[in-house]
């Protein structure tokens, strides 16, 4: 036991010096504010329309990103092909790019003289400082987060469910909707989540494409810029205190959702057991 | 004292349909490294075919490729007039119950056994879902989520899955090997009353020879993605094709040996293990002097002699009860002398292991009754050693 319990405080002593550096700068920030100046910098400083237009922006990003990395997901859980290597290292490349390039190289295509941006103009729609602008550059640097979440839910789903759900009957697609999705939604949700909170983070591709309208982070940075820590670091705390609600708010939701009805139908059943059992 | 038994056993429904003959013609499936075939193998209209085998002989694989979860490298699967083999696996209208039940984690068990509704006969599945619950006795497990249920349990209710679509063949692979030793037994006879009363055409693999015999009507053995040997039980125990299948089916006694000579109704094989020559009733002229033969008999159909009641071999009718054996048996042929190695019980039998003092030869002999002396004569029947040509390495 002695032996044990050395080696479980051996592990903790790192993971607490970890937890504080997390911690620390959080807790410190949110202590320097007073709730009345953080009150004064939400009504003034037009940080609340910089974070609904973040939040608006990475919501529709991480809901692309499902539509467009959910199918991927399935496809490379489920068959081999020639040149997986390839499609996989591109698909993850957005991961591996410095965020600014990342913006630069979004111009190219999306600008007014890119191959999509100047077709898009002609129907009026723009790219460059628009709401379209922040969400591509959003879904360009999360969305590997989906596909590779997404993969991973897939590839943990047996087989043998999906070929028993043949047997049955059941076509391809039908097997994907009623056993495959439903089976990896705790892959895809969790998946939806960190493509989610990457896009809301992000400066700098959406600094490139669409300084304005700011986003919350670029706002802050602006401020920062322009006038200190005094608003920026209000703004910093009004960001974290949002996020961590959203976030708290998605993980409540996600269990919910993500769990097999198996809990709470086993739990029932228990009690059902003991009664038969006394009957006996 | 009165027990009350659990009233688990399934209840006998009426044959839904006709059932339909399944044959594979030289089917051969490739995947990875393993290849598969050709197997010829043709089940009649409501035959239980097993399928036996080591592990990696490919017996699952082929049950799959029924399945239709291969692509078909070369040859046909038909059922009746049918062409599966050009069929998606949902149209093949099979019941697959699989070795680790495969039940939906997400779905209840009525959720499990409804889910081929859509594509099975909609009401209809509904509609008998109330008598298959009750046909498998799994009514009252209908709310609950398959992780609550026992191996038992879970199993039933794979089988409700498959037998409300009412399929045309029925698959099983190794369904009982995740169970308790215990409760398989009674479930083999209660499965194979199902699989009679309903007469669905039947594929079964399995890598448990005693339940091959409780369920097939044929048994085919693969071995190495080839089908060494389909027949029936008689036919696999009483002429096993090769020396390979007389081991699987059970075959313990098996020398190399060397055809000596030949007489008119049989041959002499050079036993070097035993130590002596042996006769062996057989056509003669299949099999050439110089031959090199495995030679085998099984473990139950040896006799032992006490070296006392040897000269009065006349009189040893209850030791001898083969009246074609015992001309051959008063020449003295086929004795070999023993010595008792080693004794075991196993259940109601004796398991004796005989040495030969004079070789290197070991025999194996089943029997009821305790043998008395140390030193004997072991009888090998001449219409009981079964005789095959050795390949060469």
């Amino acid at each position: 036991m002695g032996h044990f319990r050395r080696f479980l405080i051996a592990l903790s002593i790192p993971f607490v010096v970890y937890l504080l550096f997390v911690i620390l700068p959080l807790l410190t920030s949110i202590l320097r504010q007073t709730p009345a100046h953080l009150w004064e910098v939400w009504r003034t400083s037009g940080i609340a329309t910089a974070l609904g237009l973040s939040f608006a922006a990475a919501t529709s990003a991480a809901l692309v990103a499902a539509l467009l990395c959910i199918p991927g997901g399935y496809l490379l859980a489920r068959y081999d092909f020639p040149g997986k290597n390839l499609v996989e290292a591109v698909a993850d490349l957005p991961l591996t790019v410095p965020h600014t390039v990342a913006g630069i190289v979004l111009l190219f295509v999306f600008g007014s003289e890119g191959l999509i941006g100047s077709a898009a103009e002609r129907v009026g729609l723009s790219f460059y400082s628009t709401f379209w602008g922040v969400l591509i550059a959003m879904l360009f640097v999360s969305a590997p987060f989906m596909l590779n979440q997404a993969r991973e839910g897939f590839g943990s789903v047996p087989v043998r469910l999906e070929q028993a759900a043949r047997t049955l009957g059941a076509p391809p697609a039908h097997v994907f909707w009623r056993i495959s999705l439903p089976l990896a939604r705790s892959g895809v949700l969790s998946g939806l989540l960190l493509t989610w909170a990457r896009a809301v983070s992000e400066v700098g591709a959406v600094s490139v494409i669409a300084y304005y309208p700011m986003t919350a982070p670029v706002h802050i940075y602006d401020m920062f810029q322009s006038s200190g820590l005094r608003v920026s670091g209000a703004e910093a705390v009004i960001l974290l205190l949002a996020v961590l609600l959203f976030f708290l708010l998605c993980r409540w939701v996600i269990a919910r959702l993500g769990q097999p009805r198996t809990l709470r139908v086993s739990k029932r059943w228990r009690g059902k057991r003991c009664d038969d059992g006394d009957a006996l | 004292m009165t027990m009350e038994m659990p009233s688990k056993s399934f209840s006998v429904p009426p044959a839904w349909q006709e059932a339909l003959p399944l044959r594979l013609e030289a089917l051969e499936v490739q995947a990875g490294l393993f290849h598969l075939g050709p197997v010829e193998l043709h089940l009649q209209a409501g035959q239980v075919g097993v399928l036996v085998g080591p592990s990696g002989s490919g017996k699952t694989m082929l049950l799959e490729s029924v399945a239709g979860f291969h692509s078909v490298a070369g040859g046909e699967i038909w059922l009746g007039n049918q062409r599966l083999s050009a069929q998606p696996v949902e149209t093949r209208k099979i019941g697959y119950v699989f070795q680790d039940f495969a039940l939906f984690p997400h779905l209840s068990v009525r959720e499990n056994i409804l889910f081929s509704a859509p594509y099975r006969g909609g009401r209809a599945v509904y509609e008998r879902l109330s008598s298959v619950a009750a046909l498998l006795g799994i009514e009252s497990l209908l709310e609950r989520q398959p992780s609550s249920l026992s191996g038992g349990e879970k199993q039933r209710v794979a089988l409700a899955r498959a037998l409300v679509t009412r399929p045309r063949l029925f698959l099983f692979d190794e369904p009982m090997s995740a169970l308790d030793a215990a409760l398989q037994r009674p479930l083999r006879r209660e499965l194979r009353k199902l699989l009679r009363s309903i007469g669905v055409t039947t594929l079964y693999v399995t890598h448990n020879f005693a339940e091959a015999q409780a369920l097939g009507d044929v048994v085919g053995v693969l071995r190495q993605g080839r089908l060494e040997q389909f027949g029936t039980l008689t036919e696999l125990f009483e002429y096993p094709k090769t020396p390979w299948v007389a081991r699987f089916v059970g075959m313990e006694n098996m020398w190399e040996g060397q055809v000596e000579d030949r007489s008119a109704n049989g041959v002499w094989v050079w036993c070097k293990a035993l130590g002596t020559r042996l006769f062996v009733a057989t056509e003669p002229d299949a099999w050439p002097n110089g031959l090199p033969v495995v030679m085998g008999i099984r473990s139950e159909e040896l006799r032992l002699v006490s070296p006392q009641r040897l000269p009065y071999a006349e009189n040893l009718d209850d030791e001898v009860d083969f009246a074609t054996d015992r001309a051959l048996f008063l020449e003295k042929r086929n004795l070999v002398p023993v010595q008792v190695a080693e004794l075991l019980r196993e259940e109601a039998l004796w398991r004796v292991s005989l040495r030969v003092p004079e070789a290197s030869g070991e025999l194996i002999w089943q029997t009821t009754i305790r043998p008395s002396a140390d030193r004997a004569f072991c009888w090998l029947s001449p219409q009981q050693l079964r005789l095959w040509t050795r390949e060469e390495k």
